[in-house]
């Protein structure tokens, strides 16, 4: 063990007091904590043991004001032997003698019992082997493990799942692949929206860092997490009269932004889902920014597009084209026309690499946008492309779609640091495209000033030690790569023409708009910028989250209420997966056109259909934490309807089980149980409590019931079923107003257990469940 | 009664043999925490040392820098594989399985010992020391599901430096007619003719069972606590002490090139454990640590690292061909083992069950063969599949033939069991019929079909039967001493050994021969001694007792000479007090020793008991007997398992919860022919314990692994399920003494013969009428009764 400090409290002021003074644990029996310390269980270990039992008058029970008080430190055993718990509570004087062994009845208090850990063999292994979801890790070991003593109504989120942290927008990726298990599209759509307002679009064209998250890709592959979301993106778009829906309510507020991009766009979308005005102004011809002419439309439609920017017109959002802002239109008139404005212009300049001959290269980005006019007439040539990311990877690719007779592609990192995705690597060499990493740009070879090709030299590393872009190279090594045309996919800047004398706001160091890191608010008050103008260029999923973010500083701005954008319509306390479908290894892949078929104006894959979405999502594991909660005595609070009280509130005890990172209740950080308060029991009323353990003494429950009949009221609650105690609604129903017998126990019995939804080794816990509750119905006529 | 060799083995009236309830001399100090386990010495100055543990199932570790660790202020010394006394180390002369460095880079399971030992002021510094270490793991494959690792196609875990066995180890050792393929060795032995035996079947029954991996759990995890101190009056050099490692101190003083003389240890307990007598790192290495610093070391085990397997997993499939009247014809059996890790101990060897019921069995067509796994699963140190658990596949089959004949098994069992000289012999064996006759009337027999018996409160019952020989592996001689001081016989022994405490049995036997009382003889402890009981469990016990009546009886002859020439002699008085000589006339002046007996503590005239003195005034002289050998061979050694003498049976009542698949043992059963009964407590407990065993591992124990990750589940306490006080059913014991045994008093060690893995199997199997495999526990009873 560890040493520690350890401090008696003599109040329970004092307590709160040294809690808060450094990482500290309760002890409040020990039974549970010492274990644990031993053990050394958890990755954070407490400098400081408060012991609460040195506080006096907290261990008492007595009926008082038509109620049983329970003071927190009353140990387990006299609770247990107490003669009017016996006789009026039985259930938790059942609970209470159930507990463990003797010995820990007698050192274990029922405040400490209530709020112990969980006992999930991988929560509990020794030295923190496991660094489970429960204690802030990434994956609950029991989904594909060993879970026969697991949930058997699936799980609750202890934490942000890999794959909702890996995503810039924090997708609530498991929650809307639930709802398609579930059949429910519109509920998935829901979610998703709560956060990426352009789903088709990433579907299509997102990096997924998610997948690099999943938990699959522990054993198998990661979840095609692109391919469902590009089918429900479809689905948005095909059904956009019911997603981009006006407001109900309009708040008279105006916000212009500027830049049609995905971040313009995602902003424009929560502000006008808000009830704002928005207008949206484009330098270009049409809506959508980067996505509309820089990313090509074998990966990109532009339909795909139009449809999305016509769905975001339908809902009120009103774009103006073919404005320049800074030219056409002054940013200060926005500024006195609108309530608020966001600046959301991309990075569309060309940055200045600063090698011998650059002038006579193309900018990448320039010829994306002017592809089909730029090629012309160079039919045949041999095409260099300087760049790694997938910007590089399209440039390169509609070269040699456009009919480039050799495509060459050199980067300054090695194969396995270039940035673009990996899949968008293998389109490009699988359509021949040779690809040089590590290599850096020397010069331009040029005869007359005719391009020839580019001198490269060997780069040796990309970042320093810090971190930093630093490239270094062994110019020893050189090379000569022939080529008529040099496209330059180096990077791009940020287009800040906006800007003149007249109208400034701050820059931060690397020349980009300086915003708060909160509410995304520029210099100017009530000004606001997003997207790559002050990230430099990122991904698309980053510039939507980066657009969410500003509308609801924007929001925040305007005064407008925004409680709208947070709440789900559809969360549910646990969750499930598909026991079936985790265990399918092979993940989804989309279906690919031949590569002889390929062209720049026709999509390379194909949406899969809503089928396939629903069979992929059931790969998903659902990662919530699935360990029991383990208490015996916190059924029979339930079901006795009591209530806990603290230094700072009462709770009511079916409200008091939570599940997060190394807590089991909803206790605060500074909040301690004082009080347990049970109703007295109305006339006639009778309890019970059964427990099912493996052994008669020291086991844990595999399950365990509580029952209160009540007449027309009765409460039953399992324990060790669920994360949390699972009150048992459907089987109460049966029950109510019933005669207990036979019949309508097991009837209830068989109710309770509706619903659930276990692994393939816990399935026994059902049929225990089924029993339990029967015989503790049952145990009320004895 | 059999002919029974030795003095008196023929007695047939006892005073203390036999007598109940007689005290334990250690039992008393483990009662009160007065013994001492190597984790309870503490000494002044003391270092603490641990090891480095692998988190992963299989790994190597390729680097540590110790930098960090080493600057913590409170380290003493850190080692390394790398470190040359670390590679001078030799392993103790158990060590199992192929040889390897004593400590090494490679750690083949989870919690596995590797590469680094700290030492420093206290426990918690080890801890934050291993913390500091940068260790450079190569993560390996690793097996923990065998029929996986079995796959031709599964990545190979274990080098194959691993695979050359050096010459006397224990097995398996590769079979060079069927190389090792992949991770799997191969074993197979065949007697009789077994396709003449199929032919000759009128019915062939096939089954699968499953014997699962089980714990050894040492109570007090072992470790030792050692020291080098000056020792002048045993030469020149320094003398090592170590604690903590009763058995083994002399091998473990031999790894560090230390006579027995000059290795010191004075505890008595290193705790108590199943047919484990292999040492762990923890109580070999503290010596070298200590040498290293200067100071006393510590290292002990904790719990969890001590939670290794008595017995190994095993998958068998049988083949059995009767005749129409249950006589077996043929047996195949064939089984897929565990192997377990590099150097686990003696495993898995084909004919392992020889010493079972197929040697009990007529039937001579048996051929066995065994698919031998490399696994990251764990280490035994000791026990392998050899032991008798494997003879339930023998009862299985009985109980089989039996449900598929609609007969009785115990009338399956007395068909095929042959006779006492030989498989040939048709006689039936007297012990056998005994055992059986006093059962039936214990568990008031009544047979019934499986799936026949419902009990009134709804559950089904089941109900099943095995017998087994009680076999004798104590071949080993005693070397026993036996001391008359000032009127006191005192027993010297070196003491328990790896918690045997069966030294009150040799005491009954000696103050028996010597009409004395057994709390008369006085047992001292003393690490010099040589006589120690064991030598296979209640067989050495029963074995070392025939010894120490040999030395007994001579002891008698010496007092009894003694006595007469002291009376024809008297001695002068001593100057400094004692006893001086008889008051009175001495009565036995004139007589010869053999005129002259002991009784009740006196030497006694035999033609007139009255006339007699106590020993102590009779003779002061301290006198000397010594023995050294052991008893006749038994008939089961002699015939290595086909002859049969004193045998015992077993019975099991069971009760199954059809709605939470919960399986209650109504009542064990035990009737056993031990030969003859030496200290009833002992024997019961045994049995007792033996039931606990069986229990244990057919409805509680499991190892539980995370297969992806190799780690282990339930190594604690509450998530490895040993049945609690409140578990365990009622045994109800009939002790026969058939006498037919050859250790004192025809007396036969009961040992391990009754533990087994499925005589619950079995009656749930009788109960409900499906197969559960063992530990039966509702989930897996629920599954097989299709409600899970």
């Amino acid at each position: 063990m560890k040493p520690f400090n350890h401090t008696n409290a003599k109040t329970v002021d004092e307590a709160v007091t040294a809690l808060g003074s450094c990482q500290s644990s309760l002890i409040a029996g020990g039974t549970d904590l010492l274990g644990t310390l031993k053990d050394n269980i958890l990755p954070d270990y407490p400098s400081l043991v408060v012991n609460l039992k040195s506080i006096p008058g907290l261990d008492y029970i007595k009926e008082e004001d038509g109620m049983l008080k329970i003071g927190a430190l009353t140990r387990i055993a006299d609770i247990a032997d107490h003669p009017a718990v016996k006789e009026n509570f039985t259930a938790l004087a059942q609970a209470a003698y159930s507990v463990a062994t003797p010995h820990i009845r007698d050192m274990g208090t029922i405040g400490g019992n209530i709020s112990q850990l969980p006992r999930c063999w991988y929560f509990r292994k020794a030295e923190n082997r496991f660094n489970c979801s429960r204690k802030g890790g990434n994956e609950c070991y029991a989904i594909l493990g060993e879970n026969r003593f697991h949930s058997i109504f699936g799980g609750m989120k202890a934490h942000v799942t890999p794959c909702t942290k890996e995503c810039p927008a924090g997708t609530d990726i498991p929650g809307y692949f639930d709802q398609i298990r579930k059949g429910n599209w519109d509920e998935a759509v829901k979610i998703i929206m709560k956060v990426n307002p352009i789903a088709a679009i990433t579907g299509r064209v997102c990096a997924h860092f998610c997948q690099q998250g999943c938990n699959r890709c522990q054993t198998d592959e990661s979840v095609t997490i692109s391919g469902i979301e590009r089918t429900i993106g479809d689905y948005i778009l095909e059904n956009s009269d019911k997603f981009y829906v006006a407001p109900k309510k309009e708040t008279g507020k105006s916000v212009a932004i500027v830049g049609s991009g995905p971040s313009g766009l995602s902003a424009a979308f929560y502000l006008r889902r808000a009830g704002n005005k928005v207008t949206v102004y484009d330098s270009m011809e049409e809506a959508g920014g980067m996505l509309m002419y820089a990313i090509p439309a074998y990966r990109l439609p532009k339909e795909t597009v139009r449809k999305l920017i016509k769905a975001l017109e339908n809902m009120g959002i009103e774009f103006k084209l073919n404005i320049k802002v800074g030219e056409t239109i002054k940013a200060e008139a926005l500024e006195k026309e609108y309530d608020s404005v966001c600046f959301a212009t991309g990075t569309w300049k060309r940055p200045v690499v600063g090698i011998a001959g650059e002038e006579l290269t193309e900018f990448g980005l320039d010829f994306l946008v002017e592809v089909n006019k730029w090629m012309e007439g160079k039919i045949g040539s041999e095409v260099l492309v300087t760049g790694g990311g997938n910007v590089a990877m399209d440039v390169a690719i509609t070269a040699k779609r456009l009919g480039a007779k050799k495509v060459t592609l050199a980067c300054l990192e090695p194969r396995d640091r270039m940035p673009a995705s990996a899949e968008e690597i293998a389109r490009a060499e699988e359509e021949g495209i040779i690809i040089m990493p590590s290599w850096g740009l020397s010069k331009v070879l040029e005869e007359n000033g005719v391009v020839k090709g580019m001198e490269l030299k060997r780069c040796v590393s990309v970042y320093d030690e810090t971190g930093s872009f630093n490239p270094e190279y062994n110019v020893c090594e050189i090379m000569n790569v022939k080529a008529e045309n040099i496209l330059m996919a180096v990077g791009q800047n940020v287009d800040l023409s906006f800007l003149d004398e007249k109208y400034q706001m701050q820059l931060n160091k690397r020349g980009l708009i300086d915003v708060s890191e909160e509410t995304s608010m520029t210099s100017r008050k009530g000004i606001f910028a997003t997207g790559d103008a002050t990230t430099g260029p990122g991904t698309v999923i980053g510039a939507i989250a980066a657009g969410h973010k500003a509308a609801r500083g924007i929001l925040r701005y305007l005064g407008v209420d925004n409680t709208c954008d947070d709440k789900s319509e559809c969360d549910s306390k646990f969750v499930t997966f598909d026991p079936e479908g985790i265990k399918i290894k092979s993940a989804l892949r989309l279906k690919q056109l031949d590569a002889d078929k390929r062209r720049l104006n026709l999509e390379d894959s194909l949406t899969p259909s809503m089928a396939e979405a629903d069979s992929e999502a059931r790969r998903c594991l659902n990662c919530g934490c699935y360990a029991v909660h383990p208490s015996d005595i916190a059924p029979a609070l339930i079901a006795l309807d009591a209530k806990i009280k603290t230094n700072r509130r009462v709770i009511e005890a079916e409200n008091f089980f939570d599940v997060r990172s190394n807590c089991n209740t909803v206790l605060t950080a500074d909040e301690i149980v004082t009080e347990i308060l049970i109703p007295a029991l109305q006339e006639g009323a009778k309890s019970a409590f059964i427990k099912f353990a493996f052994r008669k003494s020291i086991d844990f429950p595999v399950v365990n019931c509580a029952v209160l009949v009540n007449g027309d009221s009765p409460r039953i609650c399992l324990g060790a079923v669920a994360p949390t105690p699972y009150r048992a609604y459907a089987a109460e129903k049966v029950i109510a107003g019933k005669p207990i017998n036979d019949e309508n126990a097991e009837a209830a019995g068989i109710a309770a257990v509706e619903g659930a939804q276990p692994f393939e080794d816990n399935k026994f816990k059902i049929q225990i469940a089924k029993t339990m509750v029967k015989r503790a119905l049952l145990a009320t006529n004895k | 009664m059999a002919d029974i060799a030795g003095v008196n083995g023929q007695r047939e009236h006892f005073r203390v043999v036999g007598k109940p309830n007689l005290p334990g001399k250690l039992s008393y100090a483990l009662a009160t925490g007065i013994g001492k386990f190597g984790a309870d010495f503490v000494v002044p100055n003391m270092l603490h040392a641990k090891f480095l543990r692998s988190p992963y199932a299989n790994a190597r570790v390729l680097s540590v820098d110790t930098t960090k660790a080493r600057a913590i202020p409170g380290v003493a010394d850190i080692v390394t594989w790398e470190d040359e006394d670390i590679k001078k180390l030799g392993a103790t002369p158990f060590g199992f399985g192929p040889r390897r460095a004593w400590l090494d880079n490679i750690a083949d399971q989870e919690n596995a010992e590797v590469a680094v030992i700290v030492v420093a002021e206290n426990e918690d510094i080890c801890d934050e020391a291993l913390r500091q270490l940068d260790v450079e793991w190569e993560v390996l494959s690793h097996i923990v599901d065998i029929l996986k690792g079995r796959d031709p196609d599964y990545p190979v875990i274990r080098p194959p430096e691993f695979d050359e066995f050096p010459p006397g180890m224990f097995d398996p050792k590769p079979d060079p007619d069927h190389p090792k393929r992949g991770n799997v060795s191969y074993a197979t032995v065949v007697q009789g003719d077994i396709e003449a035996g199929f032919a000759e079947a009128n019915q062939i029954i096939e089954y699968d069972l499953k014997l699962p991996a089980f714990a050894s759990h040492i109570p007090n995890p072992p470790g030792s606590v050692a020291w080098w101190f000056d020792d002048p009056y045993n030469g020149e050099g320094k003398s090592l002490h170590i604690e903590g490692a009763v058995q083994r101190k002399d091998a473990i003083g031999g790894m560090y090139g230390m006579p027995p003389e000059k290795t010191v240890q004075e505890g008595l307990f290193q705790g108590g454990k199943y047919c484990d007598w292999g040492m762990r790192k923890s109580q070999e290495i503290t010596p070298l640590l200590a040498k290293r610093t200067g100071r006393p070391v510590k290292c002990v085990n904790t719990r969890e690292q001590t939670y290794d397997f008595l017995m190994n997993e095993r998958y068998m499939h049988l083949k059995v061909g009767i005749k129409n009247n249950g006589l077996i014809t043929a047996i195949d059996d064939f089984s897929i083992a565990d192997g377990g890790v590099q150097g686990s101990s003696s495993f898995g060897t084909a004919n392992d069950q020889g010493y079972g019921p197929y040697y009990t069995l007529k039937c001579l067509n048996i051929r066995q063969s065994m698919d031998i796994v490399d696994s990251n699963r764990g280490k035994m140190y000791l026990s392998g599949q050899h032991c008798p658990f494997n003879w339930d596949a023998g009862t299985m089959a009985i109980y089989l033939i039996a449900e598929k004949l609609g007969k009785d098994p115990i009338d399956i069992a007395k068909l095929n069991l042959h006779g006492p000289t030989s498989q040939t012999d048709m006689n039936p064996v007297p012990s056998f019929e005994a055992c059986l006759d006093e059962g039936k009337k214990l568990m008031n027999w009544n047979w019934h079909p499986s799936k026949a018996k419902k009990l009134p409160d709804g559950r089904m019952h089941g109900m099943s039967f095995r017998y087994q020989i009680c076999p004798r592996h104590a071949f080993s001689g005693y070397d026993c001493k036996l001391e008359l001081r000032r009127g006191i016989v005192h027993m010297p022994t070196q003491g328990p050994c790896t918690g045997i405490f069966a030294v009150e049995c040799n005491a009954m036997v000696v103050a028996e021969e010597l009409g004395l009382q057994y709390e008369d003889i006085s047992i001292d402890f003393d690490y010099k001694e040589t006589f120690t009981p064991v030598g296979g469990g209640s067989d050495g016990t029963t074995a070392s007792s025939w010894a120490m009546k040999e030395c007994a009886n001579i002891l008698k002859q010496k007092i009894l000479e003694a006595a007469i020439e002291e009376a024809e002699n008297p001695p002068p008085p001593s100057m400094f007090g004692g006893f001086g000589a008889p008051q009175g006339p001495n009565p036995f002046k004139g007589l010869k020793p053999e005129d002259l007996d002991l009784a009740d503590g006196k030497v006694v005239v035999k033609a007139d008991p009255a006339k007699g003195l106590p020993i102590a005034q009779a003779t002061q002289k301290n006198i000397f007997a010594t023995y050294s050998g052991r008893p006749p061979a038994a008939i089961w050694s002699l015939g290595m398992g086909k002859m049969l003498d004193t045998m015992n049976t077993a019975f099991c009542e069971v009760a199954v919860d059809m709605d939470t698949g919960v399986v209650e043992i109504l009542r064990f059963g035990v009737v056993a022919d031990p030969g003859k009964v030496i200290r009833p407590t002992s024997l019961e407990s045994q049995i007792d314990q033996v039931m606990y065993f069986s229990q244990g591992c057919q409805l509680l124990e499991e190892y539980v692994f995370d297969e992806r990750t190799g780690v282990r589940l339930t190594a604690n306490m509450i998530e490895y399920r040993k049945p609690t006080i409140m578990d365990i059913p009622p045994v109800d014991r009939r002790f026969l003494e058939t006498r037919s045994g050859n250790a004192a008093y025809g007396a036969s060690g009961i040992s391990h013969s009754l533990a087994n893995t499925h005589m619950v199997i079995i009656a749930i199997h009788n109960a409900i009428g499906v197969w559960v495999d063992p530990p039966a526990t509702p989930d897996k009873v629920l599954k097989a009764l299709g409600k899970a």
